[in-house]
């Protein structure tokens, strides 16, 4: 009996339990293969979002502001990150030691660092911007509750160089003013988000899957050249410190492609501390403020005049010795004059004759062709808050504006405005429009010219450079002259509209001109605010056009982009009939 | 007894067990290309900081270059090597179509 159930169970009890265990196995493999089936199919998708929701984050990243640079690439504005100190004070400990310990590498009082701590805030910037060192020996200290974070800063290399040109961006990298505003959207660029997973100690480790990348803004490349705008913003200073005057501008204009080759303001202001600075300086007078141009204005009167077949150069005009009526009010001449020729008028800059041409043109053909030549609209440069000046339509009984309208008064302009229409005598009669954008040429391929239609026939823009040219000669603006270049240009000497009347004091003085004569390769335009002691444009803007056209005549290059043709002047050293 | 029991119920126990040796397989390649793409990871965060930290880097050099090249910062010590701008009278405007350049005299403002 004994055997007989070892025996059973050798023969049968035994593959009985081994088949009991292959099934729980196979059960258990199957339970498994089930659930493994239910995890990674069934509920995949809810149990990634979970996961996802749980350790999954995304990183924002941040597109770098693009560079501006000037026409030959030195860097204008460029972006950079730099560390800001935050605090969240009610993670420090001991707020007063902090304090102690931060003030020397934030170069802070710790009375200060401590008051901002103790405001009660949850979050506090102790400084941003700070330093590499000063970051470095902040993060040394090891303060819980205080911490570096990364921030976007734009740097302007040059300081206050072309600081009213090239604005400024604020410190979320959006530009607020200038070209930094003008051309805003390209030089953002666009932000990433990217994906990715935080682990249990919050490392993130990053979407191996699809690396998104932010799109980085476009460099911009201004039209104007460093180089000049340095020497342009020295020699405005200089002027500045001489006149005592309330302010000078500089505009310099290439008046085949209408780049602005430099635009200088005195006092500027230094974008890398806007904030600090005072914000009047801000504002590009060269583009935002109307002016009466006086004087400037009568070579485009005359213009209009010999356009319209209404005198030739060598007419002759009774300059009346100096007083002259027109309607009530008297017009005179700042020295008396008699008999002048249409070149000398302009030559020795007579008010009397300006009218006299005037009355031959009439109002209305008067005004429309100061429209044709950019005067009462908005030059078109794409500068922020640019403006057009005033140019009222005027009926032909209304002979005192008329009068007025030839040499300058009862009209505004604005700097840029009158240095591009000075550029359609340059170009050879073509109307301009200023460009804040270098211009780009490939091989092979024509320029995008700023040129736009003829607004002056050829003859008459050779007669009027012979007589800007006899201006500089031996008329009002001799003191632009440059030995060897021959320079074509007038002045302006334009009293103040101040308490509803013209100023007696204050006058904005100017000169406008372009050199080499013949072939020019630039207009300038120089304009110097409440000047003291000496006040004419001869005296005061024409030596600063002087000397920032030598030094362009030697930087730039001798041929302008655009091969223009000769212009042929009869200009003779005595100024006379041109 | 149990070689002749393993030979009826051969087929079925030898397939358990390739069975539970795929799974364990699978679940070793499993574990190992999770531990690997983990770790792969990590590596790539570092290299991600490490461009990072050399992307700060070329962006400090390019601030720092471009305020060493201000001509602010070159025109003082351009002086102090007894360098100067030219002179109006030193320059002259050469003529591209070959004729003799225009000499213009100064005179006194009026």
């Amino acid at each position: 009996m004994s055997r007989a159930p070892r025996q059973r169970r050798r023969a049968g009890l035994r593959p009985v339990r081994l088949d009991v265990i292959a099934g729980f196995a196979l059960f258990g493999f199957a339970a498994l293969f089930a659930r493994a089936i239910q995890l990674q199919t069934l509920d995949a998708d809810w149990l990634s979002d979970r996961a996802r929701d749980q350790a999954a984050t995304t990183v924002s990243l941040e597109a770098l502001r693009a560079e501006l640079q000037d026409r030959r690439g030195n860097v204008l504005a460029v972006s950079a990150t730099v560390d800001s100190v935050a605090a969240w004070p009610r993670r420090i400990a001991d707020r007063r030691a902090a304090a102690t310990a931060l003030a020397g590498p934030l170069g802070l009082p710790s009375r200060e660092l401590a008051k901002r701590l103790d405001a009660g805030s949850g979050f506090v910037w102790l400084q941003r911007w700070v330093a590499p060192d000063a970051a470095a020996r902040v993060s040394r200290l090891g303060i819980a509750g205080v911490q570096l974070l990364p921030e976007r800063r734009r740097f302007y290399p040059n300081g206050a160089l072309a600081g009213t040109f090239i604005g400024f961006a604020d410190r979320d990298g959006r530009g607020l003013s200038g070209a930094e505003l003008a051309f805003d959207r390209k030089l953002r660029g666009a932000s990433a988000e990217i994906y990715a997973v935080r682990d249990a100690r919050g490392n993130v480790l990053p979407d191996v899957s699809a690396p998104a990348q932010p799109r980085a803004g476009q460099p911009i490349k201004l039209a104007i050249d460093v180089r000049l705008q340095h020497f342009a913003e020295n020699a405005l200073a200089e002027a500045l410190a001489r006149t005592s005057a309330q302010h000078a501008t500089l505009v310099a204009l290439d008046p085949y492609t209408g780049e602005i080759l430099a635009l200088a303001e005195a006092p500027g202001f230094d974008p890398n501390r806007f904030w600090l600075e005072d914000k009047s300086l801000y504002r590009a007078r060269a583009f935002v403020d109307e002016f009466e141009p006086g004087s400037t204005m009568k070579p485009f009167s005359v213009a209009v005049a010999l356009d319209a077949g209404a005198v030739r150069p060598d007419d002759v005009f009774d300059c009346e010795n100096g007083r002259y009526k027109v309607g009530r009010r008297i017009i005179r001449d700042a020295h008396p004059h008699e008999l002048l020729t249409v070149t000398d008028i302009v030559r020795v800059s007579s008010n009397i004759g300006a009218a006299k041409i005037s009355e031959r043109v009439g109002a209305r053909k008067l005004v429309g062709g100061l429209r044709k030549l950019g005067f009462g609209d908005v030059p078109g440069s794409g500068f922020p808050g640019e403006v057009g000046g005033m140019l009222r339509d005027l009926h032909e009984r209304q002979e005192i504006e008329r009068a007025n309208l030839s040499f300058g008064q009862g009209v505004t302009v604005t700097p840029v405005q009158l240095v591009a229409a000075m550029a359609t005598f340059a170009n050879g009669g073509r109307r301009v429009t200023p460009r804040l954008l270098a211009t780009t040429r490939s091989e092979g391929e024509d320029l995008q010219l700023g040129l736009g239609p003829r607004v002056i026939s050829e003859q008459t823009t050779r007669e009027v450079v012979a007589m800007l040219r006899a201006v500089v000669e031996s008329g009002t603006g001799t003191r632009a002259a440059l030995p060897n270049v021959a320079v074509a240009g007038k002045t302006g000497t334009a009293q103040k509209v101040k308490e509803g009347g013209y100023s007696q004091k204050d006058f904005i003085a100017s000169f406008v001109g372009f050199a080499p004569a013949e072939r020019p390769r630039f207009v300038i335009g120089v304009f110097i605010d409440e000047p003291h002691g000496l006040h004419t444009g001869g005296a005061v803007a024409a030596p600063v056009f002087r000397e920032v056209a030598a030094y362009a005549l030697d930087q730039l290059p001798a041929e302008p982009l655009v091969a223009p043709r000769p212009v042929q002047t009869h200009a003779s050293a005595g100024g006379g009939a041109g | 007894m149990l070689n002749s029991r393993l030979r009826r119920s051969g087929p079925l126990f030898y397939a358990l067990l390739a069975l539970a040796l795929g799974a364990i397989a699978a679940s070793g390649v499993l574990v190992y290309v999770r531990t690997r793409l983990t770790s792969l990871r990590y590596e790539l965060g570092r290299h991600v900081e490490q461009e990072h930290a050399l992307q700060l880097e070329v962006e400090r050099l390019r601030v720092e270059t471009a305020a060493l090249e201000a001509p602010e910062r070159i025109e003082p010590r351009a002086r102090t090597l007894g360098l100067s701008y030219p002179k109006p009278e030193q320059v002259v405007a050469i003529d591209e179509t070959g004729g003799a350049p225009h000499a213009v005299a100064a005179g006194s403002a009026r």
